[in-house]
């Protein structure tokens, strides 16, 4: 099926909050899966995979530790979910608190999301960099410098983060014209989807029905 | 106060604008009402300065009326078409709540002209409205009942060769309610970003109200089909005056209200650009006489327009009372011959006559008069209500100067004591049924824990405990690694910092709050009027009451068309 833009971020915002995200990285994961989208990459899969590993309890909250450099590491018995990671390294990068090192995450897609969202507003370039790649978000846009985009669709031993100089350069990547076309999703993945989206929610009861608009009316006037 | 750039490029009125903490009370914002800047209008001038001319591309009714029409209209450089489904539906089935499943029409903004495939494909979906997918060549979604009363009241007087009774349009004003108007990728439908840069959608929400404002051409040239329909030889057509009183009613409910919430650098700029546009007329030295007169003739309208405003509500009815006394008034105080004309910046003068001695309903409706005879003063303000983006975190700011800056900005919201309950008797949440926000009762409703973050005042109060207990040089970005749950408040305080406009200063989880005051805020952006409240959480209203009809936009008379009165000697009389 063919979505919009829009429900790719809404959606996906409103399933990070029936997870349990909160409500602020829920709002980044939403535009995360845009981004991805409008960058050709395929979405709403790997947010959806971050997703339920997070139910599944199989990822935790990221924490900062400062000895040899920043690092931001899992909780010991788990690593640290992408969602989290991602936004909080673009944060350090930009308050100044970078370079700073990852354990692995299971989908670093999701980190490069988080620095193309987070490198649209004025700023530095945000570089990640892994055993054979390097990758620089920087106005929105993002550049492969070295390695192949591929690199991170699976989880990678070793992850840095920086701030990129102003020369730092690479292969722009093609966007999608997402906006003419709409995004592409398996249906398969879109009902899993919903399923999340559904525990954001809540059943409609006689007492709301009640007080909605168009309540209590004969609409034949 | 910073401001867009748009709106410095212009120059700052020497009048200040009204403070936020004046302008951003729900009790002062469920008091406004449309003005020039609002979204209809806009749209309206735009369409007649670039010559846009209506025409009927498809019209395939049978004698009910049932079938599918093509109403397309050229705007600069573009065709958009409104594609109509028309079908029977039984009574029982007749609902304006957003849980319906069918409706009277269907329509769809498309983007170009549809070819019998496109059309074939609309077909399968638009009835189905949220059930249905649509395309990014689909800029708007849209359904409506008719006023089953008006309707054929309206059809059986034409048929006869009568024009329809002047009371009840004065009673119903609307041949046809829309019940949802969906755009920006809604059900698969074109995002805003493809059509963000055409000069025509510049502004908010011109697709949108270009879709209704082509449901109001249909809904009229369908009661005239109809009648003609019945009686071929002797059916007459709408007289022109009546057609061009006839709007399109909405119903609205609390869908609605979160969007204030939710998108503050756009309500911030909506706010701003009007605020803008107030300051800028109070701060003319001197008043035209021909702007006088101009305004002395809209205050008439006003005062005849507010005398044909009937509501059931109570609360609107006493509001309604008092505005019609302060119209009173101030018909008195602004005469042609009042010595405040004479005065320096006679409309500030006006205007702060008004803020000590009228309610605040009289004060938004001088707002809307002093903006209609200066539109060259303020019509450029609005290419500025757009926002590209929601504004970032700035993750480099310090625990201490958040501190600081909360108790600047949100000093309102600390200053409420919730641990009385009723400052959080109510919350909003997402409901499963069409994924509709809905209000409940904290204490006797389920679903409590799955609130919508609408609670900002509550939750900044909590913001504001946690950094209590920070290091005040540690930055944001070390504190929201510890305190994930605060990341979109901290986001939210900078943003409103920089976009004061864009918080409601009360407290949206109050026992004591009335969502129709988010309603009508919204509502009057888009320029609706006739606000009806049917409860504290819906209300119905007109839209495009009084507008010119397509053939007439572009002229002169056109430009000024709200608060429209069907007058009781027109020549039309039935």
């Amino acid at each position: 099926m063919r979505l919009s833009l829009n429900e790719v971020e809404t959606y996906l915002r409103r399933a990070a909050l029936g997870c349990g995200v909160p409500q602020g990285y829920a709002e980044d994961l939403g535009a995360s899966a845009a981004w991805l989208c409008t960058q050709g990459f395929d979405g709403v899969p790997v947010v959806l995979a971050e997703l339920e590993a997070w139910s599944a309890g199989e990822t935790g909250l990221g924490r900062l530790t400062a000895a040899p450099t920043p690092h931001l590491a899992g909780d010991g018995a788990k690593p640290p979910a992408a969602w989290h990671s991602g936004p909080s390294a673009a944060d350090l990068l930009r308050a100044g608190l970078g370079p700073l090192s990852f354990e692995p995450v299971v989908q670093p897609l999701l980190l490069l999301a988080a620095f193309g969202v987070y490198s649209a507003a004025k700023g530095p370039g945000l570089l990640l960099r892994w055993d054979d790649g390097t990758a620089l978000c920087r106005n929105g846009a993002a550049y492969l410098v070295a390695g192949a985009w591929a690199d991170l669709e699976a989880p990678l031993p070793f992850i840095q983060a920086a701030c990129a100089s102003p020369r730092e350069q690479g292969r722009r990547r093609a966007l999608l014209p997402v906006l003419d076309e709409g995004v592409s999703v398996d249906q398969g993945v879109w009902t899993r989807v919903q399923t999340l989206v559904h525990l954001s929610l809540v059943p409609a009861s006689e007492t709301s029905r009640a007080t909605g608009a168009g309540a209590g009316l004969v609409d034949a006037d | 106060m910073p401001a867009d750039p748009q709106l410095r490029a212009t120059g700052e009125p020497e009048v200040p604008l009204r403070p936020p903490a004046q302008v951003m009370r729900l009790a002062r914002l469920g008091c406004f009402f449309a003005t020039r800047l609002s979204f209809m209008p806009t749209l309206l001038r735009r369409l007649g300065r670039c010559g846009a001319r209506l025409r009927y591309d498809r019209w395939e009714l049978d004698e009910e009326g049932y079938g599918t029409a093509v109403l397309s209209m050229r705007v600069e450089e573009r065709t958009y078409s409104l594609v109509a489904f028309s079908q029977p539906l039984a009574a029982e089935a007749r609902s304006d709540r957003v849980i319906a499943e069918a409706w009277d029409a269907t329509f769809v903004l498309y983007d170009g002209v549809p070819d019998p495939g496109e059309i074939d494909r609309l077909a399968a979906n638009a009835p189905r409205q949220e059930a249905g997918r649509f395309s990014p060549r689909d800029l708007v979604l849209s359904r409506a009942n008719k006023s089953v009363r008006m309707f054929e009241h309206v059809v059986q007087r034409l048929t006869a060769g009568q024009q329809p009774d002047r009371d009840m349009l004065r009673a119903v004003g609307y041949l046809m309610r829309t019940t949802a108007v969906y755009g920006n990728g809604k059900f698969g439908i074109a995002d805003r970003g493809r059509i963000a840069d055409r000069p025509e959608f510049t502004g908010a929400f011109q697709a949108e109200m270009l879709a209704v404002y082509l449901i109001r051409c249909f809904t009229t040239a369908l009661a005239e089909h109809v009648a003609r329909c019945r009686a071929p030889i002797t059916a007459v057509a709408l007289h022109p005056h009546l057609k061009r009183y006839l709007g399109v009613g909405n119903s609205t409910g609390l869908g609605m209200a979160p969007f204030l919430v939710n998108h503050p650098v756009l309500i911030n700029n909506w706010i701003l650009a009007r605020e803008t546009a107030l300051a800028r007329v109070r701060s003319l030295p001197t008043a035209a006489p021909e702007d006088i007169a101009a305004f002395g003739h809209l205050l008439e309208r006003a005062r005849a327009h507010i005398a044909e405003w009937h509501v059931e509500d109570r609360q609107q009815t006493e509001a309604n009372a008092r505005l019609s006394r302060d119209l009173d008034r101030l018909a008195v105080q602004g005469r042609p011959e009042a010595r405040l004309w004479d005065e320096l910046r006679p409309w500030d003068r006006l205007f702060g006559w008004a803020e000590a001695e009228l309610g605040p309903e009289a004060q938004e409706l001088l707002f809307a008069l002093m903006l209609e005879p200066h539109g060259e003063l303020v019509d450029g303000l609005a290419c500025c209500m757009t926002a590209s983006e929601g504004g970032q975190l700035d993750p480099a700011m310090s625990v201490g100067a958040l501190r600081r800056l909360l108790q600047t900005h949100y000093d309102w919201a600390l200053a409420i004591d919730f641990a009385d309950p009723e400052a959080s008797r109510v919350f909003w949440y997402v409901s499963a049924e069409k994924l509709e926000p809905r209000l409940g009762d904290r204490s006797a409703e389920a679903g409590s824990e799955l609130e919508m973050s609408i609670a900002v005042a509550r939750d900044i109060r909590a913001l504001a405990a946690a950094l209590e207990t920070g290091d005040a040089q540690e930055p944001l970005a070390v504190f929201l690694l510890r305190h994930p749950q605060f990341r979109h408040l901290v986001r939210r305080a900078q943003v409103i910092a920089q976009h004061p406009y864009g918080e409601i200063r009360d407290n949206l989880i109050a026992a004591s709050m009335r969502p129709i005051d988010l309603l009508r805020c919204k509502l009057s952006f888009f320029g609706a009027a006739k606000f009806d409240p049917k409860s504290d959480r819906w209300t119905r209203i007109a839209m495009y009451q009084g507008a010119p009809l397509p053939e007439e936009l572009g002229a002169p008379e056109a430009d000024t068309w709200c608060l429209p009165v069907l007058a009781p000697d027109d020549a039309t009389a039935a």
